[in-house]
């Protein structure tokens, strides 16, 4: 009861502190630099740019503040000589816990004011697809718990030093690593979260979750610091070893410190968010395993089960082997490393498996014990927290499972098996169940459709489809569905039904139409796919998208209300669907060797190179030079001049970490930019667009060689008539 | 006055704050020079000037505010409790400024050797590599209007307020954060990423168009004429 | 060395006046003591004499010259013990003491440090840091730095503040003991300090002096006004001004002040506490 009374107490007293007010005004008026300058979530989204960084800049600044506002009240004790007399009343370390306490309600308080003001601002900004849900968790998240951490940080700092300069100085350091050179470590980032998109149209717990995750593990790791820090609080008029050795002889402090931070350092090893797959994206050692001699699968199908509330994944997949080999064999499967394998039965018949630590390009290998049956049913059961790609770890968000959204791709949705190949020519059939929501869609990431098989009468549906393949990615959500004709195909339309006014508004079909047009009129028809169908479906926002025989995916930041009222670009849609739409005719209906990696052909230079023809005929050629061109030979450049690419040999000497960080970003660039320019470059060299597109239709619509159905860059070049040498950029990239 | 300077440089430099702070100065250098010097900047070596100069920017606020605070030391209310005693003795005020002010400049000159030795470190570990010659003209560049405009600025704020000198502490944080102009662009870092992408070739010699080598050179005259404005008068002593 | 005080009145920029319209000489060898209540204008005085302030109007002369053009010379004659200062915690007290050597540009420093520490009984302490000492051994410190160089003038604010009993004569004896050919100005509230050591006094109230002079004149003006007698003799709103109560096994004792004493007291033979509160008290009832 005393304690309350002193807790009410010091606060009372700390909000009669003129600093105290001004901290709170400039943490009340933060979120304003989110919206003027400090934007650290890049998407496009309205919930992007008017919810997650304001509330990021609240974070950031207002932890800046109330660190400050913490080290002058810690210090204001000693400054004033009021410290002698307090700690006559009360022992130094309660007062110290009171301290705490006190700020820490003040920036509740603060925190709470500022969250409610700028409640009605984000609305008007966000408009129509306004959630308040996701307000509250952005604000809490981003904002509210940046203010304890900070508090803590700064607190802890005071205590083991005593010294405002030095606790300056340390928090300085401390916000400062956080806010540039850990800003790629999304576990690094205690004060500003790796958080780089909202979704407008769909849900956004995964990223609240990794927020949360990461929010509390530097909770529990700062909690013990301060803890420690507590103990070093001067006493007796001792000095701070002697303080500290006094502490620990009541075990609770020590024992609680130990226990949060052990806490937080094992949260912070098994975080479940992101895999630890190998980070040389050059490896591709599940590809190179050999397939086994005499095994074959001819069917598999499989059970899903997600938790929309939990957010996780439950299923049993089933394979139909043929084991000629007479003999026991181990078969991989890939798994999403989140997940654990718990039983495989082989003809029911329990088989011993292994999970692998192994992980590469987001998946886990697990190898099984096929028994020597000819035929093998093998069941296995999977399930738990799907993991994303730790290359991509500072933009999470992607495997959303929600009862708003779900992505599962691949072997997140059904494990893959590695080393054995289809029986027959058909490449693994697969049929899927998947029991979801009643209002959600399920649509199958290629040319198959799903429809609902049963209806249960807890509100969920159970829908079925099949398809071809040893991947598979499907999308769930409240969508909604728009037939579009277009190039000769039949093309639906799904988008998020919280977005339909937005779309009808901006006529996004109309645009799909200009842009499949546009292909087929200069490449020619798309001659695969279901019965000449197209599905476009908008993802919850990805950064980018991907296509595969049948389906888009396109982006919603492409359709949010500000990009598709852009008056620069008329009616038609963002980039990146044209990205994606146009990968339907480089990059599936003409595929590119998946081989090294690192390789600057691949379907990406066509695809940016068409992609910005495009974009040229839609928005004009300022437009198309400003973001397409200027930047791609920016970029060559760049690449030309990189010391490294110049230099090999000190690229060799440096460890392994910092060489794979900068190789994996220069192959990147070579796709992308370069690869593009050079194809603009043969543009001009065989006589102009015209010439170019002539040449493109005749490659797109050539012969295959189904042996080597791949279209290399000795084909391009032949077909350009032009040497390798010709499109070769020296430093200088002018064309 | 030596043995000034040298009780000084005891009280600034023989104590946690200094060690505690070489530490966090130390840490934070080497996670810069890991993640941003090490890719090289503006496409030449890690080890260019440019790359070095990128390196000198970052480390500029936190030298900055490391002279400042050792400033605190005459400024704080428990070094103006002191004043009054050695305000009370004969020494010329402009000479115990300026010893006072030597032991500033040694603390922050081992803050810049500390600076430059972890840099030499570095290179010679991950990049096997030591021609330091070539880095003398960025961190000449760098280094002494931050430590000049620092120190004067706030041995000339800190004898109108002790807070000012705070206040002057955080002001390369601030800019750190603010769009500046392209001639202050030294001042956050953008100068070496941008500056050489423009001189047309590659591994560009060191060289400073003219508004920066004006700013540099102002920051350098503004910094000495605040320096020399705190001792005109009779006011040089306590900071 | 001689400071000739002339109408000085010292206004602070707050318009609080400290002093108003002071004129004073004092002249070495001397031990002067200045007494006067809280908020009399003592530090104000000594400020002004080490020049740390200078008056808002009147002069003060140091040997026949204006003090604002002597202020180095001042300095390096003098030795200042304010009543409050702080020390370089960080150092130990030699190493202070050498700090402050080197300010006074003293060049046989060892000597002389050797000396005051042996002066102000530190020499134990001389290796500890300035952090580790008690309030008593740090007070003993800022005597130490204001001994050093043996100055001609010699300002003491409060110097027996926090000293024990036995240490407070033994300062008042060294204070005493350098007196005899130098200036010293000793502000106190111990009476019993100005007492048995000063040669002169100078009671100060509302920034002007009451008195000045040997202390013994001071004691003789209050002769015939102390008294004692019985509380229960005496009425309630008496007009004898009580400075002592003693309990006593036939009742309380009462010793006290007026300017004419009643029929109910003893006269008595007057300290100089006696008559410096005499003083005081007719000042407060004028």
């Amino acid at each position: 009861m005393k304690f309350v009374r002193l807790f009410l107490l010091e606060f009372f007293r700390l909000l009669q502190s003129p600093f105290t007010w001004l901290t709170a005004l400039a943490t009340a008026l933060s979120p304003l630099a989110g919206l003027l300058f400090y934007q650290p979530a890049q998407a496009g989204t309205m919930a992007t740019q008017f919810l997650a960084n304001p509330a990021l800049a609240g974070g950031v600044c207002g932890g800046i503040f109330f660190a400050l506002l913490t080290l002058e009240e810690l210090d204001r004790a000693s400054r004033s000589r009021v410290e002698v007399l307090a700690d006559a009343a009360v022992p130094p370390r309660h007062l110290a816990l009171l301290r705490l306490l006190a700020l820490i309600a003040a920036a509740a308080l603060c925190f709470g004011v500022t969250a409610a003001l700028w409640f009605p601002a984000s609305r008007r900004l966000i408009g129509s697809v306004f959630d308040t849900g996701d307000y509250v968790l952005a604000y809490g998240l981003f904002m509210g718990l940046a203010l304890p951490l900070s508090i803590l940080a700064a607190s802890s700092a005071y205590q083991f030093t005593r010294r405002t300069d030095l606790s300056l100085a340390l928090v300085a350091a401390f916000s400062g690593l956080s806010l540039t050179v850990w800003a790629g470590d999304w576990q690094l980032c205690w004060l500003n979260p790796s958080v780089w998109a909202l979704s407008d149209d769909f849900s956004n717990l995964r990223i609240f979750r990794s927020v949360a995750y990461i929010r509390l593990t530097w909770l529990g790791a700062l909690e013990g610091v301060w803890v420690i820090s507590w103990l070093f609080v001067r006493q007796w008029g001792k000095g701070p070893l002697a303080s500290f050795l006094c502490g620990i002889r009541r075990p609770l402090g020590p024992l609680l410190a130990l226990c949060l931070l052990a806490g937080s350092v094992s949260a912070w090893a098994a975080q479940p968010l992101v895999d630890h797959s190998n980070p040389d994206l050059t490896v591709m050692t599940f590809d190179a395993l050999s397939m086994l001699e005499g095994v074959t699968c001819s069917r598999r199908s499989a059970q899903v089960f997600p938790d929309t509330h939990a957010g996780t994944v439950s299923g049993k997949a089933v394979y139909q082997l043929q084991n000629r080999s007479g003999s026991p064999q181990t078969a991989a499967l890939a798994v999403n490393p989140g997940y654990s394998i718990s039983s495989v039965l082989a003809n029911g018949t329990p088989v011993p498996f292994s999970p692998g630590d192994y992980e590469e390009y987001n998946e886990a290998m697990a190898e099984v014990t096929l028994p020597a049956d000819p035929q093998i049913e093998l069941e296995v059961e999977y399930g738990g927290f799907p993991q994303e790609s730790r290359s991509m770890s500072t933009m999470q968000g992607r495997l959303e499972i929600s009862g708003q959204y779900l992505c599962l791709e691949n072997s997140a949705l059904i494990p893959r098996l590695l080393n054995v190949s289809p029986e027959g020519e058909e490449r693994y059939p697969t049929s899927v169940e998947i029991i979801l929501p009643s209002h959600m869609t399920v649509i199958p990431f290629c040319a198959s459709e799903a429809a609902v098989t049963a209806v249960h009468s807890d509100g969920t549906s159970t829908w079925s489809y099949e398809y071809t393949g040893s991947g598979g990615i499907l999308y769930a959500g409240d969508y909604l569905r728009e037939d579009i004709f277009a190039g000769g195909l039949s093309i639906q339309f799904y988008y998020g039904r919280k977005h339909q006014a937005v779309m009808e508004a901006a006529g996004a079909a109309e645009a799909i139409q200009a842009v499949v047009d546009y292909c087929t009129e200069h490449y020619g028809p798309l001659s695969f796919g279901a019965d000449g169908s197209l599905k476009l479906i908008q993802s919850r926002v990805s950064g980018g998208g991907y296509a595969t025989n049948g389906a888009s995916l396109l982006d919603e930041a492409d359709f949010t209300a500000a990009n598709l009222n852009d008056q620069n670009k008329g009616t038609a849609p963002g980039e990146v669907m044209i990205h994606e739409l146009v990968h339907q005719w480089w990059g599936l209906a003409n595929m590119f060797a998946p081989g090294d990696p690192k390789d600057p052909w691949s379907a990406e230079g066509l695809t940016c190179y068409t992609t910005y023809r495009i974009a040229k005929e839609l928005y004009g050629e300022d437009y198309a030079a400003e973001h397409y061109v200027n930047p791609w030979k920016q970029a060559v450049e760049d690449y030309h001049r990189n010391f490294y690419v110049r230099n090999p040999q000190y690229l060799s000497i440096l460890p392994e970490e910092e060489r794979l960080q900068i190789t994996n970003r220069l192959a990147e660039l070579r796709q992308y930019c370069e690869m593009p320019l050079k194809i603009r470059k043969a543009e001009t060299l065989v006589g102009g667009e015209a010439a170019m597109d002539g040449i493109l239709r005749g490659l797109f619509q050539r012969e295959l060689d189904w042996a080597y159905p791949y279209l290399t860059y000795e084909e391009f070049l032949d077909a350009c008539g032009l040497e390798k040498e010709e499109l070769d950029f020296e430093t200088n990239c002018e064309i | 006055m030596k043995r000034i300077v040298k009780y000084e440089c005891r009280r600034l430099i023989w104590n946690r704050f200094f060690f505690g702070f070489l530490g966090i100065f130390l840490f934070y250098g080497w996670q810069v020079l890991k993640h941003e010097v090490l890719p090289g900047v503006a496409g030449t070596a890690p080890f260019s000037p440019w790359s070095f100069g990128s390196y000198l920017s970052r480390m500029a606020p936190f030298l900055w505010a490391g002279t400042l605070l050792f400033l605190t030391f005459f400024t704080s209310r428990k070094a103006r409790r002191a004043a009054v005693l050695t305000d009370a003795s004969p020494a010329d005020p402009r000479r115990y400024g300026l010893a006072r002010c030597a032991a500033v400049l040694t603390g922050a000159g081992l803050l810049t050797l500390a600076c430059l030795g972890e840099a030499a470190f570095f290179y010679g570990r991950y990049v096997h590599w030591g021609h330091w010659e070539t880095l003398l003209a960025p961190a000449l560049t760098v280094l002494p209007p931050v430590l000049a405009l620092a120190l004067g600025g706030g041995w000339f704020l800190g004898r109108l307020r002790p807070w000012l000198v705070v206040l002057w502490m955080a002001l390369p944080f601030l800019w750190m954060a603010l769009p500046l102009p392209s001639a202050l662009g030294i001042w956050n870092g953008s100068f070496f990423a941008e500056y050489p992408l423009t001189l047309g070739s590659l591994d560009p010699g060191f060289s400073l168009p003219g508004a920066v080598a004006a700013a540099q050179g102002a920051a350098l005259g503004v910094g000495g004429i605040a320096f020399w404005g705190s001792f005109w008068g009779n006011a040089g002593r306590g900071g | 060395m001689e400071f000739h005080i002339q109408d000085v009145t010292m206004t602070y920029p707050n318009g609080k006046q400290a002093l108003g319209g002071l004129s004073l000489r004092l002249g070495s060898p001397s031990l002067t003591g200045l007494l006067g209540p809280n908020g009399a204008g003592k530090s104000t005085l000594i400020r002004l004499l080490s020049a740390a302030l200078m008056p808002s109007s009147g002069v003060i002369q140091l040997d026949g010259a204006p003090l604002k053009d002597r202020e180095m010379e001042l300095k390096s004659r003098l030795g200042y013990l304010p009543q409050e200062f702080g020390l370089f915690d960080e150092l130990t007290v030699w190493q202070f003491l050498d700090y402050m050597a080197a300010l006074k540009g003293i060049r046989d420093s060892r000597a002389a440090i050797r000396q005051v520490l042996q002066d102000v009984r530190l020499e134990e302490q001389a290796k500890a840091r300035i952090r580790t000492l008690s309030g008593g051994q740090r007070q003993r410190v800022g005597i130490a730095q204001a001994l050093l160089g043996d100055p001609e003038l010699l300002i003491l604010d409060e110097p027996t503040v926090g000293l024990d009993p036995e240490e407070r004569i033994h300062f008042r004896n060294l204070f005493s003991r350098t007196a005899q050919n130098r200036l010293v100005l000793l502000s106190t509230h111990i009476i019993e300090d100005v007492q048995s050591v000063c040669d002169h006094l100078i009671v100060l109230h509302r920034g002007t002096i009451l008195f000045s002079g040997a202390p013994e004149r001071l004691i003789q003006a209050a002769a015939g006004h102390v008294g004692v007698f019985w509380e229960q003799d005496a009425p309630e709103n008496g007009e004898i001004s009580v400075t002592a109560r003693v309990h006593t096994a036939c009742g309380v004792r009462c010793r006290g002040v007026a300017g004419v004493l009643p029929s109910y007291a003893r006269p008595e033979e007057p300290t100089l506490e006696d008559a410096y509160l005499y003083l005081i008290s007719r000042e407060v009832a004028r």
